[in-house]
């Protein structure tokens, strides 16, 4: 048999589209089987690319980014002339921006407060080319404490000042444009950006401009162009994480609980966020993100340590650190610490590697986060730090803010399939799933709790399959089952139904079976959380759905769920 | 989708479990008003100073209210109003959402029109 000819539902992460809000199924065709996507989060959210490296919901804050003649942009000193040359896109969409001040003061091209009044780590960008003149500066200004850029096109340097700067970027690209960033830690919300500074030079110096960029980040990222409302890109609020992680072909379906990362810096090491002792930390190294935003861990003396210790979390609970490490330099000992100031050892290599390391908190609202290297002269690098309150470790959460806690709510899939769907006399629902984490529940319902029938995954339950059925408000059974099941790691699963004969399939093999009971009525949908109850959502790697309106044989089934 | 993002602060752990207990659910036991909670606990008022090897000096000061904030899928349940605060939007925990993010802070300066946050200075090249 053709099991995709045969179903009546199939959703298939590595031949789905998804789109924000929506995750397609590739049968039926008629758009009936598409599930609704809901997470709510998208600065909070991340996935693996099918590039390998770490994607990340990104936002451009300004307004009118390659549009400098509008009044969101004031001109200090200087005339703003639009569409003067070919923008880096092609377009004639780059704007001249010419001083008239007097030499020794200043012309300016910026965006006054309130620009977007948060604090914490922020990345401004924008493309200059050379016109009259040889310097343009670049400037976020907080309340007096600055991260400047001044950027000379003779010598293609840029040199960052200032006591809030920390990096500043030139990148040279075609027809003589260039795309400078200055980084900076944001610590007033009264603040301003100076898009391009002519500054010492002679009145009539000039400099073409575009693609203004600010976001919230240690790097510039690739350029969102805005005009009425800020940009987002990448994985947008509702957007479906379809996850390569650890060197997948194929995507899976990520879903995951909501958790909070309590790590207020979690890339920018080079603060006194971080403590640092018998170790400093140097910037400007390609992270698993693919950008320059890790830092390298440089230990100058034995048992140095990069350290946060913080309020607060709750205690006597479940916490868990991460962090990606990879080895630079030297074969000692490197160390983390569990919440609860535990030693863990860890072995690194010269790959990047997430680590974790768990523990229950103790009587104290304090929670540590250590990285530590024995010898003298060894270096790692570091990125992405979370402390998240659970037994293991969800997608990483980047924060920026320097102070604030950030949330990634729950994903949430449901809503796939209507009466033409499912067959309530008879059929088969199965999963292809790994890294099940928690308390998992799949039902195929009619919306209610009265007709329904539903696999529940419990990885902390010496009987960890459950499954039960519904039939006109009358429970038919409610069976779990002790059975040997890492559900941490891929496995197939399929729940076959008929009148008097309920059976579990996993692996290949019928694992336990119910032959009395009715079938439910009236199914119409099939939801990836508990239908009794909230809380219990669906928590890891979606590989394959398929929704049968047969009852498959034994020998379909064994053939269907052998991995 | 409308998601709101409000802060509370209760008395204690005790009041704020109390109140989270009470939210609506249907027949079956879900929300009938879609929420995510998250406790924050009692934040941090002053923090802690810590000496060059990390050890404490000076333990950090810790609200003496309780706060939780709320991620709602709609509007927010008006019989936990009495409970709600308006910090300054800047430094606080979020949800990650630039829409509610907004959505907050254009709130807040409703609320708080001549607000330092809502009318920062101007602020030009020396």
């Amino acid at each position: 048999m053709s099991y995709f000819d045969d179903a009546s539902l199939a959703f298939l992460p590595s031949g789905a589209a998804g789109k924000d809000g929506k995750a397609y199924s590739i049968k039926p065709t008629d758009g009936t089987g598409d599930f609704t996507f809901s997470r709510g989060s998208n600065l909070a959210a991340t996935r693996v690319g099918a590039d390998g490296l770490i994607e990340k919901g990104r936002e451009n804050l300004l307004l009118y980014s390659q549009q400098f003649d509008n009044s969101y942009y004031g001109k200090s000193l200087g005339t703003l002339t639009a569409n003067q040359t070919t923008a880096p896109d092609g377009s004639l969409t780059a704007d001249l921006f010419t001083k008239t001040s007097a030499v020794n003061s200043v012309s300016e091209l910026k965006k006054s407060s309130p620009i977007y009044a948060s604090i914490g780590v922020h990345t401004y960008s924008v493309y200059v080319k050379q016109n009259v003149g040889d310097n343009v500066l670049l400037r976020l200004d907080s309340s007096g404490n600055t991260a400047s850029a001044l950027f000379t096109f003779s010598t293609k340097s840029i040199n960052p000042t200032g006591s809030n700067v920390i990096d500043a970027t030139a990148t040279e690209l075609s027809d003589g444009w260039f795309r400078l960033s200055v980084t900076g830690n944001v610590t007033s919300t009264s603040w301003s950006l100076s898009i391009a500074t002519l500054y010492a030079n002679p009145t009539n110096d000039s400099v073409f401009v575009w693609g203004a960029q600010l976001e919230q980040s240690l790097a510039a990222t690739e350029y969102i162009e805005t005009t009425t409302t800020t940009g987002t890109a990448g994985i947008l609020e509702d957007t479906p994480r379809f996850d390569y992680s650890n060197g997948a072909s194929c995507p899976s379906l990520l879903l995951e609980g909501s958790r909070t990362n309590v790590i207020g810096q979690s890339e920018y090491f080079g603060g006194s966020y971080w403590t640092k002792s018998g170790a400093n930390v140097v910037s400007g190294f390609t992270s698993p993100e693919g950008l320059s935003n890790a830092y390298k861990l440089v230990a100058t003396s034995n048992n140095g340590f990069i350290l946060k210790q913080d309020n607060p979390i709750v205690a006597n609970a479940y916490y868990t650190n991460s962090i990606y490490l990879k080895r630079v330099q030297g074969l000692g000992q490197v160390t983390m610490r569990t919440v609860n100031n535990s030693i863990v050892n860890i072995t690194l290599t010269n790959e990047w590697q997430r680590f974790e390391a768990s523990g229950i908190s103790d009587s104290s609202t304090v929670f540590t986060h250590q990285i530590g290297l024995a010898t003298a002269g060894d270096e790692i690098m570091i990125f992405g730090a979370q402390c998240e309150q659970g037994s293991y470790a969800t997608s990483y959460i980047p924060n920026h803010s320097g102070t604030g806690t950030i949330t990634r709510a729950a994903d949430v899939l449901d809503g796939a399939g209507d009466v033409n769907t499912f067959n309530h006399s008879q059929g088969v629902l199965f999963l292809d799933v790994e890294n099940v984490n928690a308390t998992s529940a799949i039902s195929i319902s009619d919306d209610s709790s009265s007709n329904f029938i539903q696999i529940y995954l419990d990885n902390t339950s010496l009987n960890p399959i459950r499954y039960r059925a519904s039939s006109g408000g009358t429970s038919q059974f409610d069976t779990s089952f002790a059975y040997s099941l890492d559900v941490s790691q891929p496995f197939k699963i399929a729940l076959r139904y008929s009148t008097n004969n309920f059976s579990i399939w996993i692996n290949g093999v019928k694992a336990n079976e119910v032959l009395s009971g009715s079938t439910p009525v009236g199914l119409s949908t099939i939801e990836f959380y508990n239908i009794f109850g909230a809380g219990t959502k669906f928590d890891g790697k979606l590989k394959q759905i398929l929704v049968f309106n047969t009852a498959l044989t034994d020998s379909e089934l064994a053939a269907l769920t052998t991995i | 989708m409308t998601r709101l993002t409000r802060k509370y602060e209760f008395v204690d752990e005790a009041a704020a479990d109390a109140a989270i207990a009470l939210l609506p659910t249907d027949d079956e036991g879900n929300p009938s008003h879609g929420h995510l909670v998250t406790k924050l606990g009692y934040l941090v008022i002053e923090p802690a100073v810590n000496g060059e090897d990390g050890e404490e000096i000076t333990a950090a000061v810790l609200s003496e209210v309780y706060a939780v904030d709320v991620y709602w899928g709609g509007e927010a349940l008006a019989s936990w109003d009495s409970f709600i605060v308006w910090p300054t939007p800047m430094g606080i925990h979020s949800f990650g959402s630039s829409s509610s993010r907004d959505e907050y802070a254009g709130t807040y300066c409703e609320l708080y029109p001549d607000s330092l946050y809502c009318n920062p200075p101007q602020s030009d090249i020396d």
